[in-house]
């Protein structure tokens, strides 16, 4: 008597998660990004086993492509992100702390986490590209481990 | 009774469902021996308008000093940076979604890139300033020469690099046509308010003077002025001159680290954390709706768009 309406609920939550196109299971990587030399790496991927529903694959004013393959090539995600390609370093007026001193822009190294939703386990995922989108030009690519 | 009783279950169970969603998970990285300025931050991003509008859910984690990797950048000891790759490692174990850093320090100052960092003596704003440009907005104060060269090559959230047409403008929407797709945040210039001031460009002249007001309610700061297509002076200075706008009339964060977000930049960045897919508070408003305010706007007179306009209109995806 009580059981039947749990259940039936239960499966309609699951049943629309799984349904969702953006939902799957939760994979944590780290980006790092060279601009400077044009490089950009996926590291450090992690699966965390709870449900993920990644709304967030097409970011606004995005800068790079990430896509995702499985094997024999076929791409199987593709999240649009920003990437800052200079970093600010700002210093701080001591008379006047509200009031910005001396800056630098650079062209530094930056790493940053990102999460994407995938269907499928680590295992059968390949490989990632990193593209800048203005020009196409590949940042990096590599394997998923 | 048992009816009763299963459906109060349900309700729970459903409740607690839809609140163990997940939230934007925000980490801050600290050497400090009592967390008080990364406790300051997190009360600032919860009172400060967007972000008080987003499930965002936060955490301190402390650290040793030398695991901040931190260090003066180009051997100025105020310009604070720090080698983040380790953090970022170890917060991707833990499914964090964006890392921050408030370094124990004397020195006033910070960096934004990925990962913003602030100086524990520096004001709390100076990490939302940081955080904003992670999000990719730009400066509002003058660059040195140096430095504009360097950074004025692009558009940014909320720069805007236009050129004028040196033999001015016939009308706004001859100006429309030519600079609106130059604009990133065209969006949410509203159809009645000019980029104009024939024959120049530009809404109106700047008042960086006034200063935008930090905005801890639940909607867009009341506006002093509407947000345009303003003169901005971050570019100035560059080899090659570049003309620089911004959304807002007044001085905001992007400028002076006692200023609010302004109302353009609020907007800027709600927009950005809506398409980064960070999830609304159950409670909060829906992307900016319309208000009351706006269809008292509608009857105004163009000439009156400068004065006391409230909230903005929604914004095209």
């Amino acid at each position: 008597m009580i059981l039947r309406p749990l259940i039936v609920l239960f499966c309609f939550l699951n049943c629309t998660f799984l349904i969702a196109d953006d939902c799957g299971q939760l994979l944590n990587a780290v980006i790092k990004l060279d601009p400077q030399n044009e490089k950009a790496s996926l590291s450090d991927f992690s699966i965390i086993n709870e449900p993920f529903c990644d709304l967030g694959t097409n970011e606004l004013n995005a800068n790079f492509d990430i896509q995702i393959f499985s094997q024999n090539n076929k791409l199987v995600l593709t999240k649009s992100i920003f990437l800052n390609l200079l970093t600010v370093y700002e210093s701080l007026d001591a008379k006047n702390l509200n009031r910005f001193g001396k800056n630098k822009v650079l062209a530094s190294v930056l790493v940053k986490n990102i999460k994407f939703s995938i269907k499928m386990p680590l295992t059968n995922l390949e490989k990632y590209k990193i593209i800048l989108k203005t020009n196409h030009k590949v940042f990096g690519e590599g394997d998923i481990k | 009774m048992k009816i009763l009783g299963l459906h109060l279950f349900l309700i729970i169970f459903f409740i607690t469902y839809m609140t163990s969603a997940y939230g934007y998970k925000f980490s801050i990285y600290t050497d400090e021996t009592n967390n008080k300025k990364a406790d300051e931050v997190i009360n600032a991003f919860k009172t400060t308008y967007p972000f008080n509008q987003f499930s965002l859910e936060f955490e301190v984690k402390k650290v040793e000093p030398s695991k901040l990797n931190c260090a003066p950048r180009l051997g100025i000891d105020r310009l604070l940076g720090c080698d983040t790759e380790d953090i970022a490692r170890d917060a991707a174990k833990r499914g964090v979604d964006q890392v921050f850093i408030v370094k124990d320090s004397p020195k006033y100052g910070g960096s934004g890139g990925g990962i913003p960092v602030m100086s524990s003596s520096s004001p709390t704003s100076m990490l939302i300033h940081e955080y904003l440009h992670t999000l990719g907005l730009c400066d509002e104060y003058e660059y040195s020469k140096e430095e504009a060269s360097i950074y004025c090559v692009a558009n940014g959230a909320n720069l805007a690099l236009i050129n004028p047409d040196p033999k001015g403008y016939k009308s706004d929407s001859e100006a429309r046509s030519k600079h609106m797709g130059n604009i990133p945040w065209a969006g949410i210039i509203k159809p009645q308010t000019l980029i104009t001031n024939i024959p120049n460009l530009g809404t109106a002249s700047v008042d960086h003077s006034t200063l935008a007001t930090p905005n801890s309610g639940n909607s867009v700061s009341p506006l002093v002025s509407v947000v345009g297509l303003y003169r901005g002076k971050t570019c100035d200075n560059a080899v090659i001159p570049k003309v620089s706008w911004n959304p807002g009339r007044e001085a905001s964060i992007m400028q002076y680290l006692e200023a609010g977000i302004g109302a353009g930049n609020e907007q800027i960045v709600a927009r950005i954390l809506d398409s980064k897919g960070v999830p609304r508070k159950l409670n909060a408003p829906p992307p900016l709706s319309k208000s009351i305010n706006d269809s008292n706007r509608e009857s105004k007179p163009v000439e009156n768009l400068e004065i006391s306009n409230a909230a903005s209109g929604s914004i095209p995806r």
